[in-house]
């Protein structure tokens, strides 16, 4: 983990309408993975379609990185909004780029170091007015002393094809002048070493939490989606309509969410994995058709990337808000599991066990993302596929059945019954919303519903050895330690920067991150929670949907750590909570 | 009727078997009340099966919430019983999940007219290869006899304009909201196949559920289907239906508005039919278009440096 001084922040900002800022931090962030460093982005994205300010962080360091960065390197302000919101995240020694054609800079009262760079007039001159994003990033290579070759490398494979092949050779002229400008007004010496590795290092994709859980959908051999559109999680869906037609698969953009639901649980009642992905508002309308899925026993595989609510709320900034909704939505009890995927890289590895899940024990699954992990990219190991172990689900088998009547329902030790699929002879049934005979049939004596309740529920607890046995869970720090922090989803990031950082201060934690939330690993949890004294639960909602689940399991109080402003949770505020835990047990 | 060339996603799954209408049975035994439209619509089902040769095994039907919605669980074949409205989803996912199956989906007009109305139009628009029948009875019945998107204006406790009412208490003083007219909304969305039919003609509804089965889309067909419990309006339709016209041309779409239109007859039988390429057909296209050229690793590889 990357200590002060051994990792590089840098932040651009400005307004939207003027455009190239997200551009600008991409070629940047992408040139520096190129090189060889680790890099972890993050990014807000106005609400407006045209206009609004936006902002874009690269963070950069020799080792791998789990947070944003809290304080800023380098700040590369397009405009007077950027620099008024921003320049009190510089470091005392950081550096302020800025664009002198448009914001005049004061230069009494400022600690840091300043450079104005003419970006418009120097693009004009080039005759190429939008091009003074180049100029940037050229001005930017320069400060950070890195090699032109890699920037003429990386702007070309960004730029190189399709229509903006046209206009690479003038993107590249605006290059190469924001660089030499640096080198007339600066001088040889940059300020600014980005600490490039020495030798080769091993091989990295620079990818997004939507592109992994993507790729992990299909890795888990799903063939069939349905989805509607909304931010953040369209990405999926435009990710799978592009890749599946290659591979036999079909993705069907609905007319909205409940029949984006409905199409993935038809296509997986005819025994294919079949998904949809969405964010809170959609979950909220694809809750019924969830618990009909929990019902009829029909494996279905829901992504919710949840944003900031509740109603539209803030569509482009990021929560943890679902969670509640996700456990327990729906009428009456409805089994189904939950499983929150912690980071970029697992947003990869956790699909494959989400669909598991659903296909072994014939419940539904709704797997937790959010708007940050699953829009910023960062540099994180190929997917190695050779982990990713597909079960199948419990098939009728004709043969075995020896001529004897198929029964859908039929109850078993752990709740699951074989599946018929359309097509087999023998096999006709009715999958069934209302309460059921095991044949189907719809059904309404007390004793049959309180039976097919246990039944359902049973596949939880049953569960809980697929999740126990998979280790579906991440933990870290010092078992030793009487103070536990607890949480699930991204916030693991800043979360383990944090007992790192502490580790070195002598502040001992002990952290545990369920990856499945529904079933809970129940042993892991009871061991983790032996001879805590303190016990924190970080997230990002405002009521601690987790915390609480928590304690109303545990009867034990815990410690709410929560951010519910749409913004990340930044190392120093999860350090602040665990310092405060730690005084308290003196 | 003209008749079009059948190469329908389910042509292949006809006169697979020799089974009786009877043979189409499913154990469960209909909850319906004695005198109920959806008897007749149900017979239907079962002859067109029968008279196609379709196995049991290969057909899938779906509905949704309403007397209506029992429906799958008469049939000896593969059912989904979904919620209020989704039956079109449902269906659009197993036929898309599996185009060899022969889907239908059955609905109530509180069902697809009202609840479940916003995917009508996605569902022709598609051309989706399924069979859509609503059985139209023009009041709600499960939930115990309210008004319904086809009730007529006028309709309450004390009376209808037509037909004899025992319930309607959601509108005790008259039913306001005009009814729609749900051949000229699946004509306005673009279905393929277009037909109405009544449940006390059981010749001429076997043969639009046959048409409908094998044609290759989306097939529309309304069953005027009447409630006995709540609103009877058996005599309303015998009176008031009658075959389309003989000349009618079922190709041509302003005629087919025409007699959609009529104020003076309910029209029985094909309104239009149209060959467009079916939802299948469209993603088999794209597939070849996109070439199969891919690969996990390849894939990966494209987010190196
Ligand atoms: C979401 C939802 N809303 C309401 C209901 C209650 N409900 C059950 S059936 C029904 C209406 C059925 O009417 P129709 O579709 O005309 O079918 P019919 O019973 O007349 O065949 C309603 C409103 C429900 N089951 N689910
Ligand atoms: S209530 Fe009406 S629609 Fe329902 S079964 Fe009875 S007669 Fe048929």
């Amino acid at each position: 983990m990357p200590h002060v001084g051994q990792d590089l922040v840098l932040r651009v900002g400005g307004d939207s309408a003027a455009g190239g800022i997200v551009a600008t931090g991409e070629i940047f962030a992408y040139m520096a993975a190129w090189a060889g460093l680790e890099v972890y982005t993050t990014r807000t994205i106005p609400a407006e379609i045209k206009g609004g300010h936006v902002m874009y962080q690269m963070r950069a360091a020799l080792e791998p990185l789990t947070a944003q960065g809290d304080e800023l390197d380098v700040l590369l302000a397009y405009d007077e909004e950027t620099f008024e919101r921003y320049y009190k995240m510089l470091k005392p020694e950081g550096l302020l780029v800025f664009n002198s054609n448009d914001l005049q800079v004061e230069t009494t009262g400022h600690r840091h170091r300043r450079i104005g760079v003419p970006m418009h007039d120097i693009a004009k001159s080039l005759n190429f007015a939008r091009g003074y994003n180049m100029v940037a990033v050229g001005a930017l290579v320069k400060l950070f002393d890195m090699d032109m070759d890699i920037a003429i490398q990386s702007v070309t494979k960004r730029l190189g094809h399709g229509r903006a092949a046209e206009s690479l050779a003038v993107n590249l002229d605006a290059l190469q002048k924001g660089f030499e400008y640096i080198e007339q007004a600066v001088g040889k010496e940059p300020p600014f070493h980005l600490p490039l590795p020495k030798e080769k290092r091993a091989e990295r994709i620079i990818v997004s939490g939507n592109q992994a859980l993507a790729m992990g959908v299909i890795a888990s051999g799903c063939r069939f989606m349905a989805g509607y559109p909304i931010t953040p999680a369209s990405e999926i869906m435009e990710f799978l309509a592009a890749e599946f037609p290659h591979i036999g698969g079909t993705m069907i953009q609905a007319e909205d969410e409940i029949a984006a639901c409905g199409m993935a649980v038809g296509g997986s009642f005819t025994g294919q994995r079949a998904m949809t992905a969405t964010s809170g508002p959609g979950l909220a309308l694809m809750i019924e058709m969830i618990s009909h899925a929990s019902m009829t026993e029909t494996p279905l595989l829901v992504v919710d990337v949840q944003r900031v609510g509740p109603s539209t709320g803030m569509p482009t900034k990021v929560s943890q808000g679902d969670l509640r909704l996700a456990c327990y939505g729906g009428n009456d009890d409805s089994p189904r599991f939950v499983v929150a995927a912690t980071s970029v890289e697992d947003c990869f590895y956790i699909v494959p066990h989400a669909f598991n899940l659903t296909e072994l024990y014939q419940a539904p699954v709704i797997v937790l993302s959010d708007q940050d992990m699953a829009v910023r990219v960062q540099t994180v190991a190929p997917f190695d596929v050779s982990k990713v172990k597909n079960e199948s689900r419990l098939v009728w088998d004709p043969k075995a059945a020896n001529g004897a009547g198929y029964e859908r329902y039929v109850d078993t030790p752990n709740g699951v019954s074989a599946m018929s699929i359309p097509g087999q002879a023998g096999g006709q049934y009715t999958a069934e919303g209302l309460e059921h005979f095991p044949s189907g049939a719809p059904a309404f004596s007390a004793e049959l519903h309180a039976k097919n309740m246990r039944k359902r529920a049973r596949k939880l607890e049953a569960a809980v050895e697929y999740v126990e046995k998979n280790e579906l869970w991440e933990e870290f720090g010092d078992p030793s330690s009487t103070i536990g922090i607890l949480g699930w989803g991204s916030v693991i990031g800043p979360v383990r920067e944090a007992v790192i950082d502490l580790a070195t201060e002598g502040i001992k934690v002990h952290a545990l991150f369920p990856k499945v939330i529904q079933p809970l690993p129940e042993h892991k949890l009871a061991e983790f929670l032996k001879g805590k004294q303190e016990r924190l639960v970080t997230e990002m909602n405002f009521s601690g949907q987790f915390a609480e689940m928590l304690q109303a399991k545990y009867l034990i109080p815990f410690t709410h750590v929560n951010s519910y402003s749409g913004v990340p949770f930044l190392t120093s505020e999860i350090m602040a909570a665990i310092r405060e835990a730690h005084a308290r047990l003196k | 009727m003209t008749s079009i060339p059948l190469t329908s996603t389910v042509a292949p799954l006809l006169n697979q078997v020799k089974l009786k209408p009877n043979d189409y049975k499913s154990e469960v035994k209909p909850i319906w009340c004695p005198g109920c439209g959806d008897f007749g619509v149900l017979a239907a089902f079962y002859r067109a099966l029968s008279d196609l040769g379709v196995s049991p095994e290969k057909a899938v039907i779906a509905s949704g919430i309403g007397c209506s919605g029992r429906f799958p669980a008469f049939v000896e074949s593969y059912g989904f019983h979904g919620v209020h409205g989704r039956a079109l989803p449902l269906a659009t996912g197993i036929k898309m999940a599996n185009p060899d199956l022969m889907v239908a989906a059955i609905g109530g007009d509180g069902d697809a007219f009202s609840i479940g109305a916003g995917h009508l139009p996605h569902a022709a628009r598609r051309n989706i290869d399924l069979t859509y029948i609503v059985m139209d009875n023009e009041i709600y019945g499960l939930t115990k006899g309210q008004a319904s998107p086809t009730s007529p204006v006028g309709l309450s406790p004390k009376g209808a304009p037509y037909g004899e009412i025992k319930a309607a208490k959601s509108t005790p003083y008259g039913n306001s909201d005009a009814p729609i007219n749900p051949i000229v909304m699946a004509l306005a969305y673009g279905a393929t196949y277009i037909a109405r039919g009544f449940s006390s003609k059981p010749r001429e509804m076997v043969e639009l559920i046959k048409r409908g089965l094998t044609h290759k889309g989306f097939a529309f067909i309304q069953i005027y289907s009447p409630c006995v419990t709540f609103f009877d309006t058996y005599d309303h339709f015998k009176e008031k239906t009658a075959p389309l016209p003989a000349d009618h041309n079922s190709r041509d779409k302003i005629a087919a508005f025409k007699m959609a239109l009529d104020e003076e007859h309910l029209y029985l039988g094909e309104f239009y039919t149209e060959d467009r390429p079916s939802m299948a057909e469209n993603a088999r296209a794209i597939r070849e278009r996109a070439g199969s050229n891919f690969s996990m690793d390849s894939l990966i590889e494209r987010y190196k440096g």
